[in-house]
């Protein structure tokens, strides 16, 4: 957004963890327990014909992307800490659904 | 151990006899032969084996020596420079040997241990199909061997020609072959992937091979140092660095020779038309996906175990090392008493830690023996 004042303002890209809320990743770890176990080594996101994979699509913030998804099954293949994604990307669109949000 | 096969690379090696040292009329010996009552076997001739003989003989034990290849050394013997200090394996292996030449050590080469029977006391030593030897205490130091990367196929190796394991690029340094690209030029770019065949679910491994990244940076700066034109990438997903001088060679190869570390994991490699390798990767740091083209791949295979066969007697490969009954203290086998292990076929680790594991084997051994004998105070 730009001011008058010449400046620009962004949305803050701290991560405050003071105020995080883990409810929803928490929840979806119920259902799907090997999300946990996720290093964020991004072979997901390397092989996601449409450059997401679930690192960027899982976050509570990345929503819009999980629209993108095409259930192809790649990142499941190549994610080495054999973490089932196809189903946790199924069960954050159903967590959404249930908090009411739009996929 | 055989020269592992690299048909694309030219070769410049020499055939090199077998080590003159090994054969049993050419050693120059050590030792009075005394009159010896018991006797420890040492199964493997690597670095941990190497220093478990070497340490029996000191302590003038009397050793058969069992090695299932024609000569001794292990992976010693493929090897061109040793991280971090770049001591040629060729000398450190020369430190080694010269402590196993003693007139109270036999060298069996060529004979492969299969079982190891316990059975009051002694312990027989079988091959395939017959009885090879007997002893009163067993060291296993039967080593590790290099992950098969073919498992992992999204890499491409034994598909894609420039595509080669960091086993084979230890010998391609040690031969003195060039590395060169498919003009037959300096090459432009090499990569390297971390974790392959370590820390991976896809292919039943979890634990860490520990050993690879060191390795990986150790020839990462070995390419800047032939070829200075070319860029150097490693793909990392954490980088560990914990042994004397790693650190320190991490930084080394940042500062002084550029070579560029990224922390993301490759996902998969293809050909291009020109034989090229394409890398897909993610800088998870920079959250985005990456593309890159390559002259060679590396991949820094991991250490899969290869004596828990030899222990079980079954001759099948488990996926796991070989564990010791009370890891803090000691390294004897459960289960089976006199039956020690030493280096990587307890788990991956260091040469000096193999030969420090094999030398406190060997005194473990010494202290069986001497308890076994009522000699103990
Ligand atoms: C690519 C790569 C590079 C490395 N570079 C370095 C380095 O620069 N510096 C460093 O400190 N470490 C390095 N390492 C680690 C090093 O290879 C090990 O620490 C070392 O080889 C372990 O020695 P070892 O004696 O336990 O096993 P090995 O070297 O594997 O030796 C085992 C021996 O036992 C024999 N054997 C196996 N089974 C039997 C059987 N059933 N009967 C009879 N004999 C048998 C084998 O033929 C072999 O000779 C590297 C590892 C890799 C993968
Ligand atoms: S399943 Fe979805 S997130 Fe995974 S690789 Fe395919 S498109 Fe990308
Ligand atoms: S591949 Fe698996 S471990 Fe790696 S970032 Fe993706 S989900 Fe996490
Ligand atoms: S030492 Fe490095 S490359 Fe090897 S398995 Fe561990 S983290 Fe991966």
């Amino acid at each position: 957004m730009k001011t008058k004042f010449g400046f620009d303002i962004h949305d803050n890209r701290q991560i405050d963890l003071d105020l995080e809320d883990t409810r929803f990743a928490d929840e979806v770890a119920v259902v799907v327990k090997s999300w946990k176990a996720c290093m964020k080594c991004g072979a997901c996101v390397g092989t996601c014909p449409v450059g997401k994979g679930v690192l960027n699509l899982t976050g509570i913030n990345y929503q819009p992307a999980l629209t993108t998804c095409l259930m192809c099954g790649k990142c499941l293949l190549v994610c080495p800490r054999g973490i089932n994604t196809r189903h946790l990307i199924l069960e954050v669109m159903n967590k959404y659904r249930e908090y009411g949000k739009a996929v | 151990m055989m020269p592992r096969e690299k048909p694309y690379i030219k070769s410049n090696r020499q055939e090199i006899p077998a080590f003159a040292g090994m054969t049993s009329d050419a050693q120059p010996v050590t030792g009075n032969r005394q009159p010896v009552t018991v006797r420890v076997a040492v199964v493997g001739g690597g670095p941990a084996g190497m220093a478990a003989v070497g340490a029996l003989a000191a302590m003038h034990i009397g050793v058969d020596w069992y090695e299932k290849e024609d000569r001794v050394g292990g992976k010693l013997n493929n090897y061109h420079q040793l991280f971090p200090d770049r001591v040629p394996a060729s000398e450190a292996f020369g430190q080694l040997v010269k402590g196993t030449y003693h007139n109270h050590i036999d060298r069996h080469l060529g004979k492969a241990i299969t079982s190891v029977g316990v059975n009051a006391g002694r312990i027989s030593l079988n091959g395939k199909d017959h009885k090879i030897g007997e002893a009163d205490a067993v060291i296993l130091a039967t080593g590790f061997d290099f992950f098969d990367a073919r498992h992992k196929e999204e890499f491409g190796y034994g598909i894609y020609k420039h595509v080669i394991t960091s086993a084979d690029l230890e010998t391609v340094f040690a031969d003195g072959d060039k590395l060169l690209n498919v003009n037959g030029s300096a090459p432009a770019s090499v990569a390297f992937v971390h974790c392959v065949g370590s820390r991976d679910e896809q292919v039943g491994v979890s634990y860490c091979s520990r050993l690879c990244c060191i390795t990986g940076i150790k020839q990462a700066i070995q390419i800047r140092r032939e070829y200075r034109e070319t860029r150097v990438y490693n793909f990392y997903i954490d980088m560990r660095a914990f042994g004397r001088g790693y650190e320190e060679l991490y930084r080394e190869a940042q500062e002084n020779h550029g070579v560029r570390f990224i922390r993301g994991r490759v996902s998969e490699a293809s050909e291009d038309e020109q034989g090229r390798i394409r890398v897909k990767a993610e800088d998870t740091l920079m959250s985005r996906p990456i593309k890159l083209t390559v002259d060679w791949l590396v991949l820094l295979i991991g250490m899969s175990p290869s004596c828990s066969a030899v222990l079980s007697g079954k001759g099948e490969r488990e996926k796991s090392f070989t564990n010791a009954e009370n890891p803090l203290t000691g390294s004897a086998v459960k289960g089976q008493p006199g039956v020690f292990l030493a280096g990587c076929c307890a788990g991956p680790m260091s040469i000096p830690e193999s030969v420090a594991s094999g030398r406190s084997a060997a005194v473990q051994a010494a202290e069986y023996l001497n308890k076994k004998n009522g000699n103990s105070e």
